[in-house]
């Protein structure tokens, strides 16, 4: 009698399951014995009858379940069909739903968006960090350095998409308020110890601002702005839109509106030295001077706004061939929340030339300054002049970033641009570039 | 087992969406895989049912089904899962003790479609006995010795080491050789 562990090893042989030494075992025990052996051969008749087990049964039996195979295919076949038919229906109704609605949306958007060209602006109060965005310069309902004196200014309440409707005939532009915001970087420098002075630029009249007879500014210079993202957005796709081109008339601004609280406006007294003795630099005389500002209306403006006052400042090298590196890429960016790939990617998809205007403004905390860069996009050409109206504009946004760093910020770079600079200009702008870095050596010692 | 140039040509027409043609491969398998899953589950109803099904899956997935492989192994898949997945639902709800070492009698009401669907008596004692096994001997008895799958294959089916099959497989033969004598 074959024991059980005998029959295992024999099943297994059968099973072809064994290694080398075990089907040599199997095979020597089914040799010598014969009980192996037949053991082996039930196992192999068990196998062929298991193998060929047949179920016949009557035709009916097996013809039904084929029928019945069949009518389930044709019924899940059916239902494969239904479904799909209403859900090509469906989708069909839905894809004009959707195509509706987007249609509607943009109907919408493009009626605001002409109703309220700035209906972007950043609140103050709900967006701290942002700068309040200079959309632009020419403002005329600024009073005069003697306004700023007597104290604050009451912020309209009104929206300015009324004060748009309201404008009719169009203001006269002025610069007041970079004259305010200017008075205001004083400020902020002079508490930080700092002698705010910007060289080479003599007040105009009797070291004060024409503001009500300024004409620097023409409205057709005025620039819509667009939020960065909106401008890379736009730039992405190789071209700004010409949304931006500018109305014919735009309300002034209120200086609420620019972002400068009347709290800070009304304490000039803060600073060491009274506006009236301020030098003013305006970006606006700037382009007056050299940058046909006539000819912006159909420019594309690019803001950039960020803590203080660090600023991209794009330029086409093309135009410049040989000119300065008119790319701000240091890493100074960073501290005011831009990324060195976000200059960069300003710079590689701006276009032609480009003018720069720096608002400043104090968002009433000192150690939260702000400032907004407006890059405007527009035709110029390549000349001399334009190149050195680009270096002063580059120059004096390095002086002015510099100035508004804090104490912790490297302005090393600062200079180091502006020697660059200095040594591409020529004239009176090389001395201008000079005064200002002799002003940030001061303020480095 | 390779397909013939007609079941080539049936598959292809099938996967065309000629139902007529998936009839023809129905009438070729059938038996066969209700002879396999009928003696798993040991109910002709639920035999019915799982083999139903396998055919109508088939049919479903028939276009990723490559007509140079045999149908027949990836047809009795589709029923060998359908059979198992079947057996685990009505194993959830027996004890499972009970079914562990103590061989099943046949129901009488597998008995009387079997009577009906195997005409040989040998054939017959051999459905009885093979389905009086436990399931878990049953399936790996099945699995080998009808289907002839590789141990491996059986374990990773059924999700036990191969030693166990080679066990139960041992006790399944062993108990049918005894239930058998008289007739192998």
């Amino acid at each position: 009698m074959l024991d059980n562990e005998k029959k295992h090893l024999i099943e297994r042989y059968f099973d072809s399951q064994l290694d080398e030494s075990g089907v040599a075992d199997a095979m020597r025990l089914l040799e010598q014995s014969d009980e192996a052996r037949v053991y082996y051969d039930e196992l192999k008749a068990l196998a062929e009858q298991a193998e060929g087990l047949m179920l016949d049964g009557d035709d009916d039996f097996w013809r039904a379940q084929k029928e019945s195979i069949l009518d389930r295919i044709a019924a899940e076949d059916e239902k494969k069909i239904v479904p799909v038919k209403a859900a090509r229906k469906f989708w069909r109704l839905r894809t004009l739903a959707v195509a509706a609605s987007v249609i509607l949306v943009g109907v919408i958007t493009i009626y605001e968006v002409k109703r309220y060209p700035d209906f972007d602006r950043p609140k103050e109060d709900a967006m701290p960090r942002m700068a309040p965005a200079i959309v632009d310069t020419a403002i005329t309902n600024v009073p005069d350095e003697e306004a700023v004196k007597k104290g604050p200014i009451t912020p309209k309440a009104e929206p300015r998409a009324v004060e748009d409707e309201k404008a009719s005939p169009p203001p006269e532009p002025s610069i007041a308020t970079e004259q305010v915001m200017m008075a205001e970087m004083q400020a902020m420098t002079h508490e930080k110890g700092v002698e705010w002075q910007t060289p080479g630029i003599e007040p105009q009249g009797e070291g004060k601002l024409d503001v009500a007879g300024s004409n620097l500014i023409q409205p057709s210079m005025h620039h819509e702005e667009i939020t960065l993202e909106q401008g890379m957005e736009a730039l992405d796709r190789g071209r700004i839109e010409e949304s931006t081109k500018q109305p014919a008339a735009v309300e002034p601004e209120s200086r609420e509106a620019v972002g400068i609280k009347p709290r800070e406006l009304a304490k000039p007294e803060t600073a060491k030295g009274k506006i009236s003795d301020i030098p003013l630099m305006s970006v606006d005389e700037l382009l007056r001077k050299t940058s046909k500002p006539g000819d912006t209306s159909g420019g594309e403006v690019i803001i950039r706004s960020g803590r203080a006052g660090e600023v991209a400042f794009v330029k086409e090298k093309e135009t410049l061939r040989g000119g300065a590196d008119f790319v701000l890429s240091d890493k100074d960016v960073s501290v005011v929340g831009m990324t060195v790939e976000e200059v960069d990617s300003l710079a590689y998809w701006s276009g032609r030339l480009d003018s720069l205007e720096i608002a400043l403004a104090e968002t009433g905390s000192p150690h939260y300054r702000m400032a907004v860069a407006k890059a405007a996009r527009q035709t110029m050409a390549a000349d001399s002049t334009a190149v050195d109206s680009m270096r002063w504009h580059y120059a004096e946004a390095l002086y002015k970033t510099a100035m508004l760093s804090g104490d912790t910020v490297d302005i090393r770079p600062h200079l180091d641009k502006l020697s660059r600079l200095k040594e591409q200009s020529g004239g009176d702008l090389a001395e201008i570039i000079a005064r200002y870095m002799s002003d940030l050596e001061s303020r480095k010692k | 087992m390779d397909n013939g140039p007609e079941d080539r040509r049936f598959i292809e027409q099938a996967a065309s969406g000629d139902r007529r043609a998936f009839g023809e491969l129905v009438t070729r398998y059938q038996r066969r895989l209700f002879r396999f899953v009928f003696m798993l589950l040991k109910s002709k109803d639920g035999t019915d049912d799982v083999v139903q099904d396998a055919f109508v899956n088939a049919w479903q997935a028939l276009a990723t089904f490559e007509p140079d492989k045999p149908f027949y192994p990836w047809l009795s898949t589709i029923a060998r899962n359908l059979a198992l997945n079947r057996l685990k639902r009505e194993a959830r709800q027996t004890q499972a003790s009970e079914m562990e070492d103590e061989f099943e009698k046949i129901p009488d009401r597998a008995l009387n479609p079997l009577d009906k669907l195997i005409e040989k008596e040998n054939d017959r004692v051999l459905a009885r006995a093979v389905m009086s096994l436990p399931e878990q001997y049953r399936t790996v008895f099945v699995l080998r010795m009808i289907e002839k799958m590789p141990y491996e294959k059986i374990a990773e089916q059924l999700n036990i080491s191969p030693g166990t099959v080679d066990s139960r497989l041992h006790r399944a033969r062993a108990k049918l050789m005894e239930m058998l004598k008289e007739h192998l």
